[in-house]
This record gives C-alpha cells, structure tokens and sequence, in this order.
C-alpha cells in the first residue's frame, strides 16, 4: 500500500534557473532597441486627427532637430473659460498664459530661440531647418496654428510640421 | 597553506534584476512613432509693383474650408461647388488629374491641333519643356543682370541689391536643376510644370484642425500618387523607399537623395495655406 505514500525523501531537483536572466535580458535589449522614450506627458488633453502618408519624425528626434509644442484642452475643465476658444498652448510642459494675451502665441519665437541656444554648437541647425511640431487636438480651431504659424514666420523658422496619427495606407 | 575554495555566488536574484530593469523600460518607453506632414512657410517677398496681378486659375487648386467645417473647392468652371465632408477623398483624386491632364502636352513642338485645342480649353496647369541646356541660359542671364548692378549708379544701386539675394536664390536653384537634369536625362527634353502653379489651401479662424489635418492627408495622398508612379517608371523603386533613405541619412544615400530631389523637381507641391483676416 506504499502507493499513496509520499516521497520521503523530500523535493526532487532543483530546476536551474542559471540562464532565466540571460532570457530575461534578451527581453531587455530587444525593448531598449525597439522603443523610444516616451516625451513627458503633455499638460493639455490632446486627441490627434488622423491622416495618410504621413512622415516618420524618429530619423529628426533621434538628431534632436524638431521641437514639440502641444495645442489642447487644459487638464482642469474650470480653467478651459481663460483661454481663447478653451484651447491652451503648452509649451515644454508648461501651459502659457500672461495677463493681455489668452494663450500667448507670442511666447513661441521666445521658446524656439531659447532652445536653439541651449544646444551644443556642433548639433546647431539653421533655425530655418529645425522642424516644429505642431501637436493640437482634433478640434483645434485653425485660428491657432496660423497665429502660430505668424510667430515661427518672424523668427524666420519655415520648417513647420502637423502632427497626425497615422490611419494606415492601405486601400481597400 | 591549503587552497581555500571561493564560494559559488548566488545568481539567483539577477533575474528578479533584470525583470525590474525590463518593466523600467516598458514603463518608459512607447512604441508608437511620431507621424507628421512637414511643409515650409514660404518666404514674404516684398514686391514694388502691386498692381492686380491677374492670375490664371488653372493654376490654382483651391480648397477652401469655412468655419463650419464644410468644404468648398473651385469648380473647374471657376465656380464654387461645394463638397461635403463625406466625399472630402474625392480631393486628392481631383488634385492628381490636377497635376498629370496636361503632362503629355509638354512638348509643344510634337502637338497635333487636336492636342493644342484640348490643352488650351481644359482648366488644368500647363506643362513646358525645358532641359539642362536651357537652364544653363538660365543661368547665365541672371549672371549678367548682377553685372549690370554693378554698373548702376549709387543711389539706385542700393535699391537693386536688395533683389540680389533673390537672384542669387534663382541661380542656385536653376544650377541645382541643370545638374539635375544633366544626370538623369542627359540632353533630352523634361515635362515642367508651370512655376505657378499651386495648391491653395484657405481655412477661417473657427475651422477645426481634424478638417484642416484632413485637407493636408488628401494633397499629400495625391502628390505622392504622381510622384510614387513618376519614381517606379523611372527607378523601379518606390518613392517612400527613396525618400525614407535620404531622410535617414542624406551622406550615406547620396544616390536616394539625388532621385529625391528630381522627382520633388518634377511635381512640385507648391501650397500655401492661408486664413484670412477680416
């Protein structure tokens, strides 16, 4: 009757585990490689359109010739009344606002200069050349971007992108 | 003295290790890319003569979008038609007939009468034929224009070098076309499409980015159908491949870059976009 009885003995072997963090890293690196660092989050809700053929910024992020600036709804409803249209800028995380002006398109050209000098000199670009990235919210009115667009435009920085998410090229 | 046996290290933490550097990086990192359409603010050019300059509206696509989101192109009859959101992709099937109708009248020299009376009454931008040689003449005329400055007297002079920098614009542009051209078509003549023509984009104050994104999506689809057909006929490669190199690293696809260059040559896309203000 020594069917039921249980192995006296104790455990069998141990399972190695030696190369669980040599598969573990693997994971590791294919991550570091395949991913990019998440920007931090915006301080406006922003809900991007979408679009076709679109272009692929990672090739100017990774040379750090673009610069972002998000055009959202703040993230506290009550606040949305002080903005022109209920739609704020945010620049570097920070959402613009000054006495006269409601959102303070004007801040931009300061912004983009500002960012220009803080770079090494071998990665300065012509500011005509650096790439702003306009990221606004679906509905957005237009009369943003171009106040915007008037900015970028005194500062002589002509290269101007509209961010979109891309909905895929294929036809059916 | 006896030789003492170094104890064996206990790896087994290193996974739980490595898991927390993994998990790091899956918090912090995203997959997803950054999707954009790139487009450059054109330049203010002060011009001394304001007087109405007419302009031919074959060579305008107007898409105009007002405040309520709806949408208005020109009709081929100069008339405005309205197009409702739902048929907004009907605008890049228009815009590519837009750019190719008139493309295989470019040779004046070779048309039949049929052909003359076709190209002058449809309403799309006309082509010309231009090749490296003629952009050499190009060229050298703009050269003897900055000598002719020279030869100004004092006080005019200063108001004609503020036009040199343009001209200068010009040659570089013109060079960049005759090397161009040299390199991929040798002598032979090339289809041009009128300089003046463009895509007009014109939104209210109140128009919704998604429509705006939108009008952006439909020119784009539409120059990169002439453009990716352009590209395979002449390189059996696809535009996005050639220009996805070039964008990568412009020294090292210095071929890529070349081809790029041409076919963005060869169908412009000139847009403005514009708001007007009241």
């Amino acid at each position: 009757m020594s069917k039921f009885k249980k192995n006296e003995r104790g455990t069998g072997p141990a399972l190695n585990t030696a190369s669980l963090p040599d598969i573990v890293f693997m994971l590791l690196f294919f991550f570091m490689v395949a991913t990019t660092s998440k920007e931090t989050d915006p301080a406006v809700k922003i809900k991007q359109p979408e679009g076709k053929r679109t272009i692929d910024l990672t090739a100017f992020k990774q040379r750090s010739e673009i610069d972002f600036l998000y055009i959202g709804k703040p993230r506290n409803p009550s606040r949305a009344e002080d903005f022109k249209f209920g739609f704020a800028l945010s620049l570097d995380n920070v959402v613009q606002a000054s006495e006269d002006e409601l959102y303070a398109a004007q801040k931009v050209a300061e912004w983009k200069l500002s960012k220009k000098n803080k770079k090494p000199a071998r990665m300065k670009k012509d500011i005509g050349d650096v790439i702003t990235c306009i990221k606004a919210d679906k509905n957005t009115p237009a009369g943003i971007i171009f106040e915007i667009r008037d900015e970028l435009e005194k500062i002589k920085a002509w290269t101007i992108a509209y961010a979109v998410v891309d909905k895929g090229t294929k036809k059916d | 003295m006896a030789k003492r046996e170094i104890p064996e290290i206990n790896a087994g933490s290193m996974a739980d290790i490595a898991f927390l550097l993994l998990l790091f990086f899956l918090v912090t990192t995203t997959m997803d890319k950054d999707q954009a359409y790139i487009r450059k603010i054109p330049e203010k050019i002060e011009k001394k003569n304001t007087e109405n300059q007419e302009i031919d509206t074959r060579n305008v696509f107007h898409i105009y979008a007002n405040a309520n989101n709806e949408l208005i192109l020109k009709d081929r009859n100069g008339k405005n038609k309205p197009v409702f959101v739902k048929d907004i992709e009907s605008i890049s099937e228009l815009l590519y007939e837009w750019y190719v109708t008139n493309r295989e009248f470019f040779d004046a020299e070779k048309l039949t009468a049929a052909d003359k009376q076709k190209k002058a009454e449809n309403q799309f931008p006309w082509y010309s034929a231009s090749s490296a040689n003629d952009y050499r003449i190009v060229k050298e005329n703009y050269f003897s224009q900055i000598e002719d400055i020279e030869k100004l007297p004092e006080g005019e002079r200063k108001k004609q070098e503020e036009n040199l920098t343009m001209i200068y614009n010009e040659i570089q542009k013109a060079e960049e076309k005759r090397k161009l051209f040299k390199e991929f078509f040798g002598d032979l003549k090339v289809p041009e499409l009128s300089d003046k023509a463009h895509i007009r984009i014109e939104v209210q104050e109140k128009t919704s980015y998604e429509l705006f994104a939108k009008i952006q999506s439909e020119v784009e689809e539409a120059v990169y159908r002439v453009r990716d057909e352009e590209c395979r006929a002449k390189f059996g490669e696809s535009y996005e491949a050639v220009k996805g190199k070039a964008i990568q690293d412009e020294e090292k696809y210095e071929d890529d870059k070349k081809k790029w260059d041409l076919i963005d040559l060869l169908f412009p896309a000139n847009i403005i976009e514009v708001l007007p203000k009241n």
